[in-house]
């Protein structure tokens, strides 16, 4: 573990894949929290 | 990277694209639940605030109906107070229909009554033309008559002027054979004059007074027998003491009567039938008896 650490892979394609499922989780986080605020932030009444 | 590391990365990212394809999905097509639900609070307090109205609205036409018919409850009052009033008045104005009905059938009987009435008086008044005209016929004849007795009233009074005037140079004639008679001493009332002649009544008095003359003698007398007895002037009594009261009796002359009134009569002593002894006294006796 320590080895690998000190050895600093380099990135893959599944690196890159990773970015880019965490760029898709925030766009849809981005577009829930739009649709919230059109409520005003309510999640009940 | 072991195979199942690469799996989970794969699932990894298959499931964030799905998570992130959901989120857009929701993002570009859901409905806006908000703005609708606004919109539709709107329209429902709209609607509510039309409701309102409405039945505002409704509660002042309510109250106008309500006042409406109040009048017309009250009208219908007044009116049925006129209607009875009427009802009234009209009972009222049948019975006097029916009062005027039987006076009028009283006045038609009596108008008939007058009717036959009038023919009646219609025949009658010919029957008084008729009567009128021979009155006329009469009172013509009348007047004829009464002209002519009016000239002959005219004739006698002419006939008349004429006698009055005879009669009135008689009156002066007689006058003047009357003051003529006079003052030969003659009496001129034809009734005394007949008096005269026949002899006095048989009548008894007394002397009341004497008046005597100058010479002292008893010139005239009054005695106590008037006109009432019978005496007028003229008449000669004789005058007599009867000796009752111790005197003798005794012839003491005569007189005659130169005024007389109905109880009384003044005599004048006829001195060419007294006897010298022949003094008369109050309370001798005068008669015409002797």
């Amino acid at each position: 573990m320590s080895q690998r650490s000190s050895e600093d892979p380099q990135p893959d394609v599944y690196v890159g894949l990773l970015f880019v499922s965490l760029a898709a989780v925030i766009t849809g986080i981005i577009f829930l929290v739009i649709e919230l605020n059109r409520y005003g932030m309510l999640f009940s009444k | 990277m072991s195979f199942v590391g690469k799996v989970l990365v794969v699932t990894q990212l298959v499931l964030s694209v799905l998570f992130m394809a959901l989120a857009g999905a929701v993002f570009a097509v859901h409905t806006n639940w908000k703005t609708a639900y606004e919109k539709q609070d709107a329209i429902i307090k709209g609607a509510q605030k039309s409701v309102s109205d409405m039945q505002s609205e409704l509660d002042s036409v309510k109250q106008a109906s309500q006042k409406v018919v109040d009048d017309n409850k009250a009208e219908m009052d007044l009116l049925k107070n006129t209607v009875q009033t009427q009802v009234q008045q009209i009972e009222a104005l049948t019975k006097k229909n029916n009062e005027d009905q039987q006076e009028l059938q009283t006045q038609t009987a009596l108008a008939e009554i007058k009717t036959k009435e009038s023919v009646f008086r219609i025949a009658e008044a010919d029957e008084q033309r008729a009567a009128n005209r021979a009155l006329q016929a009469s009172l013509d004849q009348t007047a004829a008559k009464v002209r002519e007795l009016e000239d002959q009233k005219f004739g006698l009074e002419v006939e008349y002027g004429n006698l009055r005037n005879k009669a009135e140079e008689d009156q002066l004639k007689l006058a003047y054979l009357e003051k003529l008679a006079r003052k030969m001493g003659l009496e001129t009332d034809p009734k005394k004059a007949a008096k005269l002649e026949e002899p006095p009544p048989p009548v008894e008095g007394l002397v009341k007074s004497l008046k005597k003359d100058r010479a002292n003698q008893v010139r005239m007398i009054e005695i106590s027998i008037g006109s009432d007895d019978g005496l007028i002037v003229g008449h000669k009594l004789d005058v007599l003491r009867t000796g009752v009261n111790g005197k003798p009796a005794k012839w003491l002359g005569k007189v005659k009567v130169i005024s007389i009134e109905p109880d009384y009569a003044v005599c004048e002593v006829m001195r060419e039938d007294t006897p010298p002894n022949g003094i008369i006294e109050v309370g001798d006796n005068v008669t015409t008896k002797l």
